[in-house]
């Protein structure tokens, strides 16, 4: 698979616009990927004698589960049409077929991941300006994805992408009626808030630092558009990246998801910076605040429906969790 | 297909156990195996849950393995490589000396539809084949327990031995896989068990390693794991050639990181860009090692690819 791979990659070189003059030969370097089921295989291509990895390549490891990149594939292609986004996207990004296999070829990132400037420190008082920074280097991204990829939709419409997946799902957790109800109203709630003009926009759906580069020309690149979705609600990014972040740092309390509860719904230095970036969101793109209180809890959810699909249903309890806490405690919410 | 009394170790999960465990998920999913397996109390059987993890195999993909391929899977357990395998070559012999993990992966078979794989309960010191078969053998995690299995000699002898007959039944160019311990990696030294549950073991003399286990466990020290240089040297002597040895990180059980000892630039973006943010000790250690070269003689977890020689590149005696 990797010799094939490797054939492909030296009769291409220059379509895939890689540096002229190699020294080496190209070794694969395997990264990450998943486990599970769904589970994708990811290489970082090196020609061997350079320090710099040249390209990123991904794929699925069964065959029979080649959709999932083609569909990832055509979510890039179209982010990558418009010419605000593009950049943050590691191009040029091929797709092609090897050995059965559907593979993506992209640009490999030289930058550094966001997630390498976290401490591991306890001490929040020294990473104060690490995290505010970091917050504002996720809307960089986040606030052109959200403003310039609005498509509208009539309500049928909106309710045939959004309502009733949503409330389909939610019916592998056995919710009672009374449940079911108070999600279809906050998803009516959001419908309400957008004025009688529904729209959505593309999620990114992992928009974590670990997926943020910060290239040494200080750009933001996104990588791993595998749970990317082309209809999605506006916010949602946002919410993810900083209930993520303040789940992954390691300072008091040591319980994480204690961490991210009293971030939204307690008042400390957290719940400040949220209600400052959340501001400096909707100043940016236009939208008003209240449809992002209205869609918050719902970051929860879809997450919990993501890491459903991937995982099975355990995993995503925890975020289900999250998102009955904060549907029960909307009115303490920080923003 | 046995050629074995059931009689072999079984580990933590007694025979009866096993019972009650077949009885169960017989005719069930992946999915639903993996849960039942979730909801008992039972030692030792995350290795039969985790076996259902596709990135146990990555290390097959360093492999140039085609769909005409035939491929012996030594000690193949539950089905850990046995089963993605079997999905990119034409036919898999699985071989097993405990009858309870061929019972699971004759499941794990059905369920998958994995026809090509033919389940044989043997030793790995008596294999029910003699010909050059095999496009490719695997090895995984058990060249070290060769010792175990042979009665009372020397276990680096039997492990020569091994390599010896299964270079006999590659096909001309054909290749060995072997996922394995590095005696000397750095987590045996502070942090890791060696196979007989003690610290420290595998970086001891091996007459010393036979005391302490003779203390702690009342019986000789079997489980043999080598060096960088001492695999490399056992593989050449079997006549194997083309010997390539790739870093598995954390370990060769659940691979995230996968590269070739040989790339060393790799191996400094993989220092700077993952072990710094993970460990700072290891980034240190192996920071200190690379700068010296030597980093090969402290990674804890090897996958060895070599190619069986063929007659033309056997040297003559003389030269």
């Amino acid at each position: 698979m990797l010799l094939e791979l490797s054939t492909y990659l030296d009769n291409h070189w220059d379509m895939l616009e890689l540096p002229q003059g190699r020294d080496g030969n190209l070794s694969f370097f395997k990264v990450a990927g998943n486990s599970w089921e769904e589970g994708r295989i990811n290489f970082l291509v090196f020609d061997e004698k350079k320090c710099e990895p040249l390209l990123f390549v991904k794929m699925m490891r069964e065959e029979s589960k080649n959709a999932s990149i083609k569909r990832e594939y055509a979510t890039m292609q179209k982010i990558a049409a418009r010419d605000e986004l593009a950049v943050f996207l590691p191009l040029p990004i091929e797709h092609i077929k090897i050995a059965g296999h559907d593979v993506i070829i992209q640009r490999a990132c030289h930058g550094r991941r966001l997630i390498t400037s976290m401490s591991r420190s306890s001490f929040l008082y020294f990473q104060k300006d690490t995290v505010r920074d970091n917050f504002k280097k996720a809307l960089k991204f986040v606030v052109p994805f959200n403003k310039y990829m609005k498509n509208s939709l009539d309500a049928a419409s909106f309710r045939e992408a959004i309502t009733e997946p949503l409330l389909s799902f939610y019916s592998s957790f056995e919710p009672s009626d009374s449940k079911k109800a108070r999600l279809a109203s906050i998803l009516e709630g959001v419908e309400k808030e957008m004025g009688g003009k529904s729209f959505v926009v593309p999620a990114h759906g992992d928009y974590s630092a670990t997926n943020i580069f910060v290239e040494p020309d200080d750009r933001i690149t996104v990588i791993d558009w595998e749970t990317a979705m082309e209809e999605s609600l506006p916010f949602l990014d946002l919410f993810y990246f900083m209930s993520k972040y303040i789940h992954n740092l390691k300072v008091r309390p040591k319980d994480r998801w204690r961490r991210v509860r009293e971030a939204y719904f307690g008042n400390n230095w957290f719940s400040e910076l949220i209600r400052e970036t959340v501001q400096e969101y909707c100043r940016l793109t236009g939208l008003d605040i209240e449809l992002g209180r209205a869609v918050f809890p719902l970051h929860f959810f879809i997450k919990a429906k993501i890491k459903y699909g991937m995982k099975g249903k355990a995993p995503s309890q925890l975020w289900m969790n999250l998102f009955e806490f904060s549907v029960n405690n909307s009115d303490r919410c920080c923003f | 297909m046995s050629f074995l009394p059931d009689s072999y170790s079984y580990g933590n999960i007694s025979h009866e156990k096993w019972e009650e465990i077949f009885s169960e998920i017989s005719g069930k999913t992946n999915e639903e195996i993996q849960e039942y397996l979730l909801s008992q109390k039972l030692k030792g059987k995350w290795a039969y849950i985790k076996t259902f993890r596709n990135n146990k195999a990555d290390g097959l993909f360093f492999l140039p393995i085609t769909d005409n391929d035939v491929v012996l899977d030594i000690g193949c357990g539950p089905g850990s490589l046995t089963i993605p395998v079997a999905r990119t070559c034409r036919h898999v012999y699985a071989v097993d000396a405990t009858l309870a993990r061929l019972r699971f992966l004759e499941i794990r078979k059905r369920n998958e539809k994995a026809e090509n794989i033919t389940p044989i309960h043997a030793s790995a010191l008596a294999m029910p084949f003699k010909e050059p078969l095999f496009d490719h053998i695997l090895m995984n995690g058990v060249f070290e327990y060769m010792g175990e299995w042979g009665s009372g000699n020397d276990p680096g002898e039997i492990q020569k031995s091994v390599l010896r007959e299964t270079k006999n039944l590659l096909k001309e160019k054909g290749t060995l896989f072997i996922a394995i311990e590095n005696r000397f990696g750095l987590d045996f030294f502070y942090k890791e068990r060696d196979h007989n549950k003690l610290y420290l073991t595998s970086i001891m003399p091996r007459f010393l390693a036979n005391i302490t286990n003779m203390i702690f466990n009342k019986k000789r020290y079997l489980t043999y794991t080598h060096s960088f240089n001492a695999y490399n040297k056992m593989l050449l002597e079997a006549g194997f050639t083309k010997i390539n040895f790739f870093y598995a990180w954390p370990d060769y059980r659940d691979p995230r990181y996968i590269f070739a000892h040989s790339s060393r630039n790799i191996f400094k973006y993989y220092l700077e860009n993952f072990i710094k943010t993970a460990s700072k000790f290891n980034y240190y250690f192996f920071k200190m090692a690379y700068k010296f070269g030597i980093e090969r003689f402290f990674v804890s977890h090897f996958i060895i690819t070599a190619r069986k020689q063929s007659n033309s590149e056997k040297i003559k005696p003389g030269n």
